[in-house]
């Protein structure tokens, strides 16, 4: 605050080149000058926290929206299924789709090793000891895998369903996976998770004869907790196509929304 | 793990804006901090001590003002205190009320020298 006037500076938005003096007006539009002293004083900045990534990820929805790149960002517990569902999908749609694949974990390339098997282009993000994929990383891997117009992108996110939540990455959906080895209140012990994701994929469902599971339990509580989201039932042993349908329809109403003719006629 | 990475957010943010005044030293930060923010107030603070050292905010004062979760509900319109991002309506024991307090996760201020 002004120590002649008042007055509140505005000057954190305009970048200061002399540090000596900084200028603004008062209410009625007299500019004044004073120095400013070495006296403790405070910075309004109501900034939020999460805004740096979500305006890195706004960035990228832009970029990938305008090239029509359809981008799925999957998240899960470790050990829920991502990998062998990615492999599987690719295996099955990659005659007919272009994929991109963004892995995420804290170490090794295991994942986009296995990815690279199934002859599409990888990128492995380590995060080192960070708990999830920001927006900012993504950038960088979206510029270093030169993806194509109407791609479809998948980002898997490290192992977590806890911070890859807040963090949104420019992503057209986001799909948690919960296995049926991971018990039916999954989705109430990670709220934010769930309510926070489009779709929900039930994995390893060709494990149900083996377990005392109550699959309609775990439906009820995603929808408890997220009633809009999509539930679809996987497995990568059985021949049960519901994901690939559902990820053919998505992609074509995808392409179709955006290569509409958005001019405007007078 | 987490809040540190959050933590190093705020830490960027506050000095940037203090280099832009030619600021010395920060000697108050001051945050605001939802109940349903999905953030660890004890986690972050944890997380203060040790990732602010040899920075501008190393002797900085932390004042984190909490804000309690509220929520609306969308069946019968009634305002209530809420704990947890799914809490039930008390009224009608509708759920997914929308939030309208309680989310904010912000650096608010800064006191310089």
């Amino acid at each position: 605050m002004c120590g002649s006037c008042g007055c509140e500076s505005e000057s954190l938005a305009i970048k200061i080149t002399n540090m000596a003096h900084h200028e603004h007006s008062h209410p009625d539009g007299t500019p004044h000058h004073h120095h400013q002293e070495e006296r403790e004083h405070t910075l309004a900045i109501k900034e939020n926290v999460m805004q740096h990534n979500d305006l890195l990820a706004a960035q990228n929805r832009g970029y990938l929206k305008a090239k029509r790149i359809f981008t799925l960002n999957l998240v899960s517990s470790p050990g829920a299924g991502k990998t062998t569902l990615l492999e599987k999908t690719i295996s099955l749609l990659k005659s007919e789709l272009n994929f991109y694949v963004i892995e995420g974990d804290q170490q090794t390339l295991n994942d986009a090793l296995r990815i690279e098997k199934t002859g599409v282009p990888v990128v492995q993000i380590n995060t080192g000891n960070g708990c999830h994929l920001d927006a900012q990383m993504v950038s960088h891997a979206i510029d270093t895998l030169h993806v194509k117009e109407e791609s479809i992108l998948v980002i898997e996110n490290v192992g977590n369903l806890v911070c890859p939540a807040m963090f949104d990455l420019g992503e057209t959906k986001r799909v948690v996976i919960v296995s049926v080895t991971e018990g039916e209140d999954k989705p109430l012990k990670y709220p934010n998770m769930f309510a926070s994701a489009d779709v929900c994929i039930i994995s390893k469902v060709d494990l149900l004869p083996h377990l005392i599971f109550d699959f309609e339990k775990l439906v009820e509580n995603a929808r408890k907790v997220n009633p809009k989201i999509t539930i679809i039932e996987y497995s990568a042993f059985t021949h049960d196509d519901k994901w690939k349908t559902w990820i053919k329809n998505e992609f074509d109403t995808y392409i179709n929304a955006s290569t509409k003719d958005t001019r405007v006629t007078f | 793990m987490h809040e540190m990475s959050l933590v190093l957010r705020i830490i960027d943010i506050a000095t940037e804006k203090a280099l832009l005044q030619g600021a010395q030293k920060i000697s108050k930060i001051e945050l605001l901090l939802g109940d349903l923010s999905g953030v660890m107030y004890e986690s972050l603070m944890f997380s203060f001590e040790i990732a602010v050292k040899h920075t501008l905010l190393e002797d900085a004062e932390v004042i984190v003002k909490k804000v309690p979760g509220r929520g609306l509900c969308t069946h019968c319109n009634h305002a209530y205190l809420m704990n947890s991002l799914h809490d039930a309506c008390p009224k009608c024991s509708a759920l997914n009320p929308t939030v309208i307090q309680g989310r904010e996760f912000q650096v608010v201020s800064i006191d310089v020298i």
